[in-house]
């Protein structure tokens, strides 16, 4: 049974300054499945996923041609806005970055940034959020703390409830276990397995095990370019390119 | 010379350097206090001046001093501020903001009896039919334009600091720009917005030339803003300058310290709380 495209990439090429970044890239993104993009550093990775819900639209002098179609719709159109794009496409980063506020005010964030005020229904999303990042037993009794104080790991569970809380379609993850430790790590790729169930998942990562575990597609990127792209068993079972090959088996460089 | 004596003597110059330093911060504080502490009292504070200041109190300086300290930050805070977050959020290095940055330190520069000038022209003649001419508004608004460049200045570095990460955080979940900065940016430059107005506060409390032109000495309640009136410094000035009465001069000048340390230790607190809240972020 083939699953719905969710997105499609089509001739993307993205510049920084007159430095070509990205280079004719053409991609499918399946609904509710999750799509790993792997590949060396430098190669466009990050560069790549922030297309998708234009952050790059935030640096200066990056300019963009070709298409990305969200449900059909190239979200480069003129009559599309980037703010309210970005509430569709959520994004958890490489870092862990939790506001200088308490835990409930994080995830509440973009609910309130979106409108929502009533407190019954705020703390009815920050729960639900915090249950689907795998965090609410941890901090449950503890939502007024600053979350600042919490562990790295606990820290990035928090991003990822905040990203739930806006209840976007597609979740966009920079390497998000790349400041964690295994365990730490262990929990958020089981919790990706939650999550494609109800949204659309790209993780950008270094570890080609995760990439393997938790995947059902894998791109692999080089210099700019989406150089090989498959179901996941078939890109580490039996790469077409050989430099897929080098890369995946550590031979590479 | 060896070493060892080397070492003994720097040791000494860095001891006598400070001893000297206290020595002098003694004299000056000490003689204020001494000359000014007898005619210091509740009543001095808030009574009005008998007998053309040989007597009674202050009370018409200190309000005169609060009110264009208000005028001045009323116009130079949300000025100063909006600047700011124009330079660190709309205008990354561009020409314009080399522009502003420049007019703005070099206004910083400009001695402060010009600015007085520059009010005396504008505000005084110039505007009178909107400012009442040398009026508590003519030299709030003449100290609001003197202490604008430090409320930039301060506030831009608070607002450079807030992390970039917590921004495009921010603006991932959907944020808008104004939205950012309203819930993240501002929150995380409070500290350093509120250490540049505290810093103005002093400033404006504290500058005469700036406002010479303006405040004459007066006796009465202000009646409005457009009215004359005088404040603290200028008080100080005439009743010095004119041999009108010493002690009151002490007394005003003990006065205008006493605000002046208290705004400092403000500052202070502020700075080092400033200073945790970035370690946090880290
Ligand atoms: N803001 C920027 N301005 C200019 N060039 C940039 C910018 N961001 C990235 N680049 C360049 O674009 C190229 C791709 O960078 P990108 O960060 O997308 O790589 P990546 O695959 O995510 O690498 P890594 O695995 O190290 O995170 C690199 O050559 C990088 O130097
Ligand atoms: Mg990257």
């Amino acid at each position: 049974m083939d699953q719905k495209n969710k997105i499609l990439v089509k001739d993307l090429n993205l510049w920084y300054g007159d430095k070509q970044a990205l280079k004719d890239n053409n991609l499918n993104i399946k609904e509710n499945r999750v799509t790993a993009l792997i590949g060396p550093s430098g190669c466009g990775k990050s560069t790549f996923i922030r297309c998708l819900n234009r952050m790059n639209d935030l640096i200066d002098g990056v300019k963009i041609t070709g298409e990305v179609l969200l449900d059909n719709k190239n979200i480069y159109d003129k009559d599309i806005d980037p703010v309210a794009l970005r509430k569709r496409v959520g994004m958890v980063f490489q870092r862990p970055n939790p506001f200088p506020m308490s835990i409930f005010d994080n995830v509440a964030y973009g609910p309130r940034i979106h409108g929502i005020k009533d407190k019954t229904e705020l703390r009815r999303i920050v729960e639900e959020s915090l249950v689907g990042a795998a965090l609410w037993g941890e901090v449950s009794d503890r939502l007024n703390t600053n979350a600042l104080d919490l562990s790295g790991g606990q820290q990035q569970r928090l991003c990822i409830a905040r990203t739930l809380a806006v209840k976007p379609e597609v979740v966009l993850f920079d390497e998000p276990c790349s400041a964690l430790d295994p365990i730490a790590t262990g929990k958020i790729e089981d919790l990706m397995q939650d999550l494609k169930k109800k949204y659309t998942i790209v993780i950008v990562t270094h570890n080609m095990q995760q990439a393997a575990r938790v995947s059902d597609y894998t791109g692999f990127f080089l210099l700019g370019r989406l150089l090989e792209f498959a179901k996941t068993r078939d890109i580490f079972e039996n790469p077409k390119k050989k430099e897929t090959e080098d890369y995946i088996t550590g031979r590479f460089g | 010379m060896n070493k060892h004596t080397t070492d003994r003597l720097a040791k000494i110059w860095l001891w006598m350097s400070a001893v000297v330093i206290i020595l002098i911060l003694l004299a000056v504080l000490g003689y204020i206090f001494i000359k000014g502490v007898g005619a210091l009292s509740v009543s001095f504070l808030l009574d009005m001046p008998q007998n053309n200041w040989r007597e009674g109190g202050i009370f018409p300086a200190i309000l005169g001093s609060l009110i264009v300290v208000v005028v001045a930050l009323s116009f130079a805070a949300p000025v100063g501020v909006g600047t700011a977050i124009y330079l660190t959020e709309f205008r990354k290095d561009d020409w314009f903001s080399r522009v502003i940055r420049t007019a703005s330190d070099a206004l910083n520069a400009v001695p402060s009896i010009v600015f007085g000038l520059f009010g005396l022209a504008l505000f005084v003649f110039y505007l009178k039919d909107y400012t009442g001419g040398p009026s508590l508004l003519s030299a709030g608004l003449t100290l609001g334009f003197m202490v604008l460049p430090t409320i930039i200045r301060t506030s831009e570095v608070a607002m450079r600091g807030v992390p970039y990460a917590e921004k495009m955080e921010s603006y991932g979940m959907g944020a808008s720009k104004l939205q950012t900065i309203r819930n993240i940016v501002l929150p995380g430059s409070v500290p350093g917005i509120a250490t540049g107005i505290i810093l103005s506060i002093g400033r404006a409390v504290g500058e005469t030339a700036p406002i010479i032109f303006m405040v004459a000495l007066n006796p009465t309640i202000p009646s409005s803003l457009f009215g004359s009136g005088n404040t603290l410094t200028t008080q100080l000035y005439y009743l010095a300058m004119e041999g009108i009465s010493l002690k009151v001069a002490f007394g005003t000048a003990l006065t205008l310290v006493l605000i002046i340390l208290l705004l400092n230790h403000i500052t202070r607190v502020f700075k080092k709380r400033l200073s945790r809240n970035l370690r946090r972020n880290c």
